[in-house]
């Protein structure tokens, strides 16, 4: 423990934190600056045995490799405050280092600092050894540039481009470095344009962590849209294997690498992954995956004017068992609480009665009014009780939207219902899998989801009344910006069209016919610039319409497979489009009405724009009457509200938070959202979805 | 409650011809009854031929409750220029733990309940009673609920798996 704990944090020790480091050494600041990633609150520390003007350039546990700007170097216990001085780096190195890596705590005899550097095009490794006199340089060759690196069992495991390399660092002593290769697990396709992958040690597994986003042009990370977790199974020739949970583990992320602990001791969420996105900018995101029911919340961290790196300090390490890790993971149902207000009626007293009266015969009325007060499943149990009840009760799920998400190697997935706030769990024995690829919701239509399985196979199902429908293999991964489909899978009006838009000047397209055993794959050269915004395609009047990123729209025909870009609705933003990721727009039909929809991606405006069809001018609206928009990339729908509450309002696939009452809205009269939506739980792998019943 | 004597007194009468005299306060928790009060201000004397006696004297008992309890409220209010929050909280919860012991019944009696309380119109109690019946219907396969309220299956075989298999998920065993 600290020896002066009045300098550190409350509670330092007892959780993780994330300690600021400045990105160029030298940077005057008196103080050390320490995040709680519990509450997100900021704290500037004084620590004497910490030079501010060091910054870190690796860590192992609790021990802190540092560098000042005289080259000076250190090993530093966090916990102990302990200092290990190490030799000075040669000037001549000094500018031609790059990433760095500490293998294992200084108390072990294998603890080396690792140095990548490239000199004059050629590249070497500068290490040393707690007690050298100086560092050693030796050169490589083969070793590509490092992305994220672990250091494990006398090993380093530096992630590269398209594989893993493996270094055997004893074999640095003997002036031959041993390297070995790795494959890295698939990648399955997964909206944004990023990803970021990171090693992970946890009970002497190794994880593989594969988070997708968006970001920006400037490298900021917008929005978490995916995760892929996979194991090294050592006993199967070193092959990995995709999971689905982490157990009772948290992983943390942050850009020096990942890390692991017990959840429950460091006082985190299990099956979670805490992902710190910092690539020395300004705008920072911390972010909480959570496994268990495929969500994600983002905390948006205050901006800074100096350029920093945060890095995780682990709470002092306890002796871990090791956990059993789940490779496919039980559904935890979350069905919601029943509010215990009242008694069951007494059982037993109903069976004495029964024999003897007739029940008094409850109007149909009245039995409609308890089914209101049925969850979805209930309600719909009462149709099989009797004919009256099967004819005269309204079907509990026709009138309503659901947000199906979180599909799981067992089949599983979870409907949530904004209107009700209910969720239940769906038992699909079609998308269970035995291999590791995921199911991924694409779009929805007519009661109908298209999904993708694994990275070429396409179906359509319908959840609700568990039919089927498997498409005709691709010949490639899917690889498409929008997809979209007419009807329901039952004849020859069902097409599926998908849509990439490589660049402005022309438009890849596939489609796929009811009944036929191949996609038609095209390449349209635009009439017009078109870039096609990452949003789905909306059928509508016969035709497939696409939003292109300024507003225009392109549409395909599927009688004769043909392209065009129209003219007008001429693009709303004069300029260039908004970057990516900083706006998100919507498409959707509504009433014999093609509808639009674009907001800041902060929610700072939001604007909805119907297509006046004679003029084929956007007009902005700025009130829906009683209609509720869902919306969504995959799939938006407009729907007459439910209820009151509900009228004028937008919806974002948002959970309702525990202490929340409704679900996140967006309300057109007043301008405003209902607070803290950065924060809500976001399903990563969700789509709205209108049920339609035979 | 030196009002009361002065109150309007209304005599309801049940069906098999048992007469309850309530204040016009408490039958005015009726909707059904308040509305015929405001076409008709000289009623005194109103005979319910759809309710029996052993109900109206519940639907009576039920409205007395929450007639005392508003008023108790409202005199809290008026003594201390606001209600305390904590026993406005504590009030309510009172009056819900009454509620409940006042819904410990057998099911025939929540079913005439249910539909005393729809034509009296007494939103409360309407709305108590539907919950009660549905917490009673709550993970329960449509056999339970024949069995429960009474039913007679006229569902022949096919029609019942009809309804079953095109929404097979509603009749799984919940977790």
């Amino acid at each position: 423990m600290p020896s002066s704990t009045s300098t550190f944090p409350l509670g330092f020790g007892d959780q993780p934190w994330l300690i600021r480091t400045p990105v160029t050494p030298g940077t005057d600041n008196e103080t050390q600056t320490f995040l709680n990633p519990l509450n997100g609150s900021i704290e500037e520390r004084k620590i004497p045995e910490m030079d501010s003007r060091q910054i870190c350039f690796s860590r192992f546990e609790e021990w802190l490799f540092l560098l000042d700007h005289l080259r000076n170097a250190s090993l530093f216990n966090i916990y102990s405050l302990t200092k290990i001085p190490l030799p000075p780096i040669d000037y001549q190195y000094f500018h031609h280092l790059g990433n760095c890596s500490l293998q294992s705590s200084p108390t072990s005899p294998d603890c080396t600092i690792i140095f990548f550097g490239e000199q004059h095009n050629k590249q070497f490794l500068l290490f040393c050894r707690p007690g050298d006199t100086m560092w050693s340089k030796l050169p490589v060759d083969d070793i590509g540039v490092a992305n994220s690196w672990l250091a494990f069992n006398g090993k380093l495991y530096v992630i590269l481009v398209d594989e893993i390399q493996i270094i055997n660092v004893t074999s640095l002593l003997t002036g031959n470095v041993e390297i070995t290769s790795l494959d890295k697990p698939v990648e399955f396709s997964t909206n944004g344009n990023g990803l970021d992958e990171h090693l992970v040690e946890s009970c002497g597994d190794i994880f593989f962590v594969r988070i997708f986003f968006w970001e920006n042009f400037d490298n900021h990370v917008l929005d978490v849209t995916g995760i892929e977790i996979y194991k090294l199974d050592f006993e199967k020739e070193n092959t990995w294997v995709r999971v689905e949970s982490i157990g009772d583990r948290a992983f943390l992320l942050d850009e020096f690498g990942g890390q692991s602990c017990c959840a429950e001791d460091a006082r985190l969420n299990q099956d979670c992954v805490y992902y710190m996105f910092s690539w020395g900018g300004l705008i920072r995101r911390f972010c909480k995956i959570c496994l268990n029911d495929q969500t994600t919340s983002l905390n948006l961290l205050p901006e800074t004017s100096i350029y920093y790196s945060f890095y995780w300090i682990l709470p002092v390490r306890r002796p871990i068992l090791k956990n059993e890790l789940l490779t496919s993971s039980e559904t935890i149902a979350r069905n919601p609480v029943c509010k215990k207000g009242y008694d069951l009626v007494n059982e037993h007293d109903n069976e004495k009665c029964a024999l003897s009266m007739p029940l008094p015969h409850l109007p149909i009325e009245m039995v409609q009014l308890i089914s209101e007060k049925l969850p979805f499943k209930d309600s719909m149990r009462l149709q099989a009780v009797c004919k009256l009840w099967s004819k005269q009760l309204p079907n509990p799920i026709k009138e309503e939207v659901f947000l199906m998400y979180c599909p799981k190697k067992c089949g599983t997935c979870q409907m949530y219902n904004p209107h009700k706030g209910e969720q239940f769990t769906l038992n699909l024995k079609k998308l269970s899998s035995s291999d590791d690829a995921p199911t991924r919701f694409l779009s929805s239509k007519d009661g109908w989801v298209l999904a993708l399985r694994g990275s070429d196979l396409l179906c359509l199902l319908n959840p609700f009344t568990n039919e089927f429908h498997q498409l005709p293999r691709l010949k490639d991964y899917y690889s498409y910006n929008g997809i979209a489909f007419s009807c329901a899978p039952k004849n020859s009006n069902c097409v599926v069209f998908a849509v990439a838009g490589p660049n402005r000047i022309s438009s890849e397209c596939m489609a796929w016919h009811y009944g036929q055993e191949k996609w038609i794959d095209m390449k349209f050269q635009n009439n017009l610039p078109f870039h096609v915004a990452d949003n789905n395609p909306v059928f509508f009047d016969g035709e497939f319409y696409c939003l292109g990123r300024r507003e225009n729209l392109g549409v395909f025909n599927p009688e004769n497979n043909t392209w065009r870009v129209l003219d007008k609705p001429s693009p709303i933003h004069s300029e260039a489009a908004p970057d990516i990721g900083t706006e998100y727009c919507y498409l959707l039909e509504c009433n014999g009405e093609l509808i639009s929809v674009f907001r800041a991606a902060n929610m700072d405006y939001v604007r909805v724009f119907k297509l006046d069809r004679p003029k084929m001018a956007w007009t902005l609206l700025d009130d829906l009457g009683n209609l509720s928009l869902f919306l969504d990339f995959r799939s938006s729908i407009a729907r007459k509200s439910p209820c009151r509450s509900f009228s004028n309002k937008l919806f974002l696939p948002r959970l309702r938070d525990e202490r929340n009452e409704t679900t996140f809205y967006y309300c057109m009269k007043t301008q405003m959202h209902n607070p803290d939506f950065q924060s809500l739980r976001e399903p990563y792998n969700c789509v709205w979805l209108e049920p339609q019943l035979q | 409650m030196a009002r009361s004597s002065t109150e309007n007194m209304i005599t309801l009468m049940s069906s098999d011809g048992e007469e309850f005299m309530v204040t016009e306060k408490v039958a005015r928790e009726c909707t059904t009854i308040r509305n015929m009060l405001e076409d008709d201000c000289v009623i005194t004397n109103i005979p319910l031929p759809n309710v029996t006696s052993d109900i109206l004297s519940m639907v009576i008992e039920y409205c007395m409750e929450h007639v005392a309890a508003a008023e108790k409220a409202a005199a809290e209010t008026a003594e201390k220029g606001s209600s305390s929050a904590p026993a406005a909280a504590k009030a309510n919860k009172d009056l819900e733990e009454w509620d409940k012991a006042f819904m410990n019944v057998d099911v025939y009696t929540l079913c005439d309940l249910i539909l005393a309380a729809n034509y009296l119109n007494v939103s409360g109690l309407l709305d108590l009673t539907i919950q009660t019946a549905a917490n009673l219907i709550k993970g329960k396969s449509p056999e339970q609920i024949r069995k429960t309220f009474h039913i007679q299956n006229d569902l022949s075989l096919e029609e019942e798996e009809k309804i079953r298999s095109q929404t097979p998920w509603a009749f799984e065993k919940s977790e």
